[in-house]
């Protein structure tokens, strides 16, 4: 009931910020890009570990938060609301619909609400394309520009997409100790179960699901004021509502670290492939995709190291022996 | 003596099927009730009606005379019925203390230290204490069964529904899951259970219920009811009236 933690994490968790924070004083442009992009990575999987990770429900919305954050923050923005209090809003705006939205799907359990979830992220897609008044349509939106030079800018947004991380850490890590948490993992295991011994199965679902949503919300508007034009294929993107999930399973889905590592794993393996397999990089994703299903179903957190090391150094024991025995 | 659970006309149907109609009894505080009939008869939905799995079709349950027939599992949960199940439900990852300590956590409120504490205790009851840190996957059947029940215990109810907790032991786990039965009752939670060994729940019940197709066909002592015809046509066999006849209960 009550966690203990080892310090290392933590620890690490802490070099990994601080080195974070130190990029823009000596990369270039296209490393703090990439840096900028495993910290939002971070934020958005450790967002998704509340539902995916603690609830155990596979939700595929973050894009629609994500999506919804650029539009909310572009928009405020563009109302002439000043740029930290649009971000704000947008948390807040994305908090209050997923909260609203969760009491709904979070009926629907397994596949069924996976595949509800994905269709909340057309649906809010296909509503930003349509609605073109508001949102400008498939032109998109301009969305004014963060104030400096391009170093300074994106030295900033280095600093706020860390910020947002760690503060998703700081609440999972909070969550993870309380009773909350606690609830989480039982409807994870046992959903019935949980029922039973008194947990209000319904509403730690909807805080997890709306937990699972704030910090995408901020995300999504801080991106929208770093890229400046925002449209609805870019936001609502498909694409992002798996990653995420996946990032997670890589690291290891209901760890608190686990959603770090396996962002920026993935971010690191995508820029890779990216960089030397232009035309590949895509089927080398699903090969990757396909490995972890079958090979690392628990993530890299939750593989048993000492066991692996046994079992090596048996291996490797007893393969001497018998060249031994042969000599 | 008070009434602790009344059911008045409960009933519940699946479509056109009619799985409990028109059944009305009442608990006294500190029973062992025990609640038999054929395989289909609506027992274990009728502890699922109670315990607010299933909505009523009709009738009310009454709970320390307050009506409890809307309320949601969680909340019938923390107002003090606590169940166990056909097939046991642990939450496979956790250890045995976190299993017990969700049910001292969530079911009975409190602080987290209060609830260690009654997770203590209860695993000790039960006689788990030395198994506190397996993970409850592990464990044996007999232990996924003590462990239910410590469960339940944690959340400190007032009424215990146990449905089948003997099924799949054998004779001499049994003999030790009915004397742990026996000390839960002498600490006042009065408790309904399901049961298909015959011998077992008679000599352990003050009262019997007989429940077949989904209505209740008699209630009475032990030794009343396996003298009646009705229920020994519609469940008992008479061959297994005779050797009861020449047993003393």
């Amino acid at each position: 009931m009550m966690r203990s933690y080892r310090p290392y994490g933590f620890i690490l968790f802490g070099v990994w910020c601080v080195a974070l924070f130190l990029t823009p004083l000596w990369a270039d442009n296209y490393v703090i890009r990439i840096a900028i992009t495993m910290a939002m990575f971070s934020a958005l999987a450790l967002s998704w570990n509340f539902i995916g990770g603690f609830a155990g429900y596979p939700s595929f919305s973050t894009a629609a938060f994500f999506g919804i954050g650029c539009y909310v923050g572009a928009l405020a923005q563009r109302a002439g609301v000043p740029m930290v209090v649009a971000w704000i809003l947008a948390t807040l705006f994305v908090a209050v619909f997923a909260t609203a939205l969760g009491a709904i799907i979070l009926r629907l359990k397994g596949h069924y609400f996976a595949i509800g979830s994905i269709a909340i992220v057309e649906l809010t897609r296909l509503i930003t394309s349509s609605w073109s008044s508001l949102t400008g349509g498939g032109n998109g939106l301009n969305v004014p520009l963060v104030r400096g030079s391009p170093d300074e800018v994106s030295a900033f947004v280095m600093y706020v997409m860390t910020a947002i991380m760690i503060a998703a850490f700081a609440v999972s890590f909070l969550v993870d100790r309380s009773r909350l948490g606690f609830g989480l993992r039982c409807v994870r295991q046992n959903e019935d179960a949980a029922d039973m011994v008194g947990v209000d199965t319904t509403r730690y679902k909807v805080a997890a699901f709306t937990l699972s949503a704030l910090f995408c919300g901020t995300v999504g508007a801080v991106y929208a004021s770093w890229v400046g034009y925002i449209d609805p294929t870019d936001s609502f993107s498909i694409l992002l509502t798996v990653k995420v999930p996946v990032m997670v399973m890589l690291g290891g889905a209901g760890t608190l670290l686990g959603p770090v590592v396996g962002a920026v794993g993935f971010v690191f393996l995508e820029e890779v492939f990216w960089a030397n397999f232009l035309e590949w990089n895509r089927a080398i994703l699903g090969v990757i995709i396909v490995f972890l299903i079958f090979f690392l179903p628990n993530g890299l957190l939750r593989l048993d190291y000492k066991r692996i090391l046994a079992k090596v150094s048996e291996k490797r024991r007893r393969s001497e022996s018998s060249r031994g025995a042969e000599q | 003596m008070s009434e602790l659970l009344r059911l008045e006309g409960v009933g519940k149907s699946f479509g056109g099927i009619h799985a409990v109609s028109n059944v009305s009894f009442g608990l006294d505080e500190g029973e062992i009730v025990g609640l038999i009939g054929p395989n289909g008869a609506g027992k274990t939905t009728l502890v699922n009606l109670i315990t607010g799995v299933h909505s009523l079709s009709s009738g009310r349950v009454f709970f320390q005379e307050r009506d409890i027939s809307r309320l949601r599992p969680f909340q019938a949960a923390r107002s003090g019925i606590a169940r166990t199940f056909q097939v046991v439900q642990p939450f496979p990852e956790m250890t045995v203390f976190e299993n017990v300590a969700a049910g001292a956590l969530f079911g009975s409120g409190g602080s987290v230290a209060n609830a260690t504490e009654t997770t203590e205790r209860e695993l000790a009851f039960v006689g788990l204490d030395h198994l506190r840190d397996t993970p409850a996957a592990s464990l044996t059947l007999p232990n996924r069964k003590r462990l239910e029940l410590a469960k339940s215990l944690a959340m400190k109810p007032k009424l215990l529904l146990l449905d089948e907790v003997n099924a799949g032991l054998n004779t001499g786990e049994i003999e030790g899951a009915m004397s742990l039965i026996r000390k839960i009752a002498e600490r006042g939670i009065t408790i309904l259970i399901i049961e298909h060994l015959m011998k077992v729940l008679l000599s352990v019940s003050h009262r019997v219920l007989v429940l077949h197709h989904g209505e209740l066909l008699a209630e009475g002592a032990p030794d009343e009811i396996v003298q009646d015809q009705r229920v020994i046509e519609a469940y008992l066999g008479a061959k297994f009236a005779e050797r009861m006849a020449g047993v003393k209960l």
